[in-house]
């Protein structure tokens, strides 16, 4: 009997461990979960809040971009529309008739330039042409001015990505652009856009007069002007790879590399 | 005492239909309706032969097949949970072991004679089993997601496969021991039969009250 009670203890004490593993297990998990969650949420937050400090840069450099445009571009052309007008005399019919074709070319580009300004800040137009249209009709406009030179290059099978990223890559494109025009002094920008499956990659070119990118070697954007760092926030953003090469005198090239887990069709 | 006897008949018999009935049941939980289907029978066919009144009561081939299958299909549950869990490497280390292990029990099953039960076939799938149920603990605790496990039935259902082997484990591991302590009235089967039958309320549970 006293051997029955032995077994019965030892079986007992057995189970009681195997009780005790799991139910250590169940606590310890528990506890762990509730922490998963909470940095799950805490990262969210961030992510929530560096989404909503680019959308607000994006804004904030896209109400500078209208007002540079209006002020360099339409601005003049609207002024120099005015000055015609003042400046025509009836009493010469010859002159009047050319101020008033003048005025209406001048006009007419105003209307034009405005209609570009419009389709290339509309968010909702870029989503609807997708990033390829919207770079190349980028591209197009800068093309038209004459002053540059620009060439897109495709490799691989287009495909569209998620609207966020292309948006945000189109305002990356976007800027870069802007910055070559403003300070490269570039005579060809070149941009390679590949589609392979599992990585989308873009870079642009340009061969103008570079500058000592050494710093970056170590991706530290934080020397950087306003520009860059925007530009790499926003890449990293968007889970995409963000590199800038330049030695001076030998241009600029900026590569974006965005991973592709399920590209819309 | 006469119900311990028959717990081994009546834990399956008792889970089997919640399972069964179990609403958007996976084709992971076919797996324990199997495990179930094959307790049931295969206990239900020794204990018939042990109750045989003519001397040919020898049911330890039922007894060693039973472990075989059991183990095989508890076995096979635990690798599909694990393989979206385990990096490749690892679960390929595991899925060699499960077969060779599988391999080895069929050899015994075959070769062995029915005379004398092997603790060390037995100990080896109760040991495989829980080493395949410790990893999956681990492995949760390790890396916690979305979804909380305890509210998952399958949480439960491993942790009914690990109770069973578990503590099976151990009185196979020690069945020499044990079987000095064979006392009439409490059989080492009668305390296999309530651990089972433990094991079959923690699956009826998993079925009838985890939705997940």
């Amino acid at each position: 009997m006293d051997q029955k009670i032995g077994l019965i203890v030892i079986l007992t004490l057995f189970m009681l461990l195997m009780v005790s593993f799991i139910a250590v297990f169940v606590v310890l998990y528990q506890k762990r979960h509730t922490n998963y969650l909470k940095e799950k949420q805490l990262l969210q937050y961030h992510f929530s809040q560096t989404l909503l400090q680019t959308q607000l840069e994006i804004q904030e450099q896209t109400l500078k971009n209208i007002s540079q445009e209006i002020h360099d571009n339409i601005g003049q052309v609207l002024s120099l529309a005015k000055l015609n007008i003042n400046t025509m005399n009836c009493n010469e019919p010859e002159a009047l008739q050319g101020k008033i074709n003048d005025s209406k070319i001048l006009i007419s580009k105003a209307i034009q330039d405005l209609r570009d300004l419009s389709r290339s800040l509309n968010t909702d137009y870029v989503v609807e042409m997708g990033l390829l249209r919207s770079v190349e009709y980028e591209l197009e406009l800068i093309k038209r001015t004459g002053v540059l030179q620009t060439v897109l290059r495709i490799e691989g099978k287009p495909y569209r990505l998620e609207q966020q990223q292309e948006l945000i890559l189109f305002r990356i494109v976007q800027e870069i652009l802007h910055n070559i025009l403003k300070h490269a002094k570039a005579s060809v920008i070149d941009v390679f856009v590949q589609f392979k499956q599992e990585l989308f990659t873009l870079t642009v070119t340009d061969n103008g007069i570079g500058f000592d990118a050494s710093r970056l070697e170590s991706s530290d954007y934080s020397g950087f002007g306003l520009g860059i760092r925007n530009m790499h926030n926003r890449s990293v953003m968007i889970n995409t790879a963000f590199a800038l090469n330049s030695t001076i005198g030998k241009g600029v090239a900026i590569t974006l590399q965005l991973p592709i887990n399920n590209p819309v069709k | 005492m006469e119900l311990i006897k028959i717990l081994d008949i009546l834990g399956p018999l008792l889970a089997l239909p919640f399972v069964f009935l179990r609403k958007g049941r996976t084709r992971r939980e076919n797996l324990v309706i199997l495990f179930l289907v094959v307790q049931l029978v295969l206990n239900g066919i020794a204990k018939y032969i042990m109750i045989q009144p003519d001397g040919h009561n020898n049911n330890i081939f039922f007894y060693k097949l039973n472990a075989f299958l059991s183990f095989g299909i508890a076995g096979l549950f635990m690798l599909t949970i694990l393989k979206k869990m385990l990096a490749a490497k690892a679960f390929g280390l595991i899925a060699a072991y499960y077969t060779v292990s599988l391999v080895v029990l069929l050899i015994i099953l075959i070769n062995e004679s029915n005379t004398s039960f092997n603790s060390m076939s037995f100990s080896l799938t109760a040991f495989s089993v829980c080493l395949f149920c410790v990893i999956y603990y681990l492995n949760s605790l390790a890396n916690p997601g979305d979804e909380n496990i305890i509210q998952t039935s399958k949480f439960w259902l491993i942790t009914a496969f690990f109770v069973y082997y578990g503590s099976n484990f151990f009185i196979f591991l020690t069945f020499g021991l044990l079987a000095k302590y064979n006392i009439k009235g409490l059989g080492l089967w009668g305390i296999h039969n309530v651990i089972f039958f433990i094991s079959c309320c923690i699956i009826l549970i998993a079925a009838k009250w985890i939705k997940k």
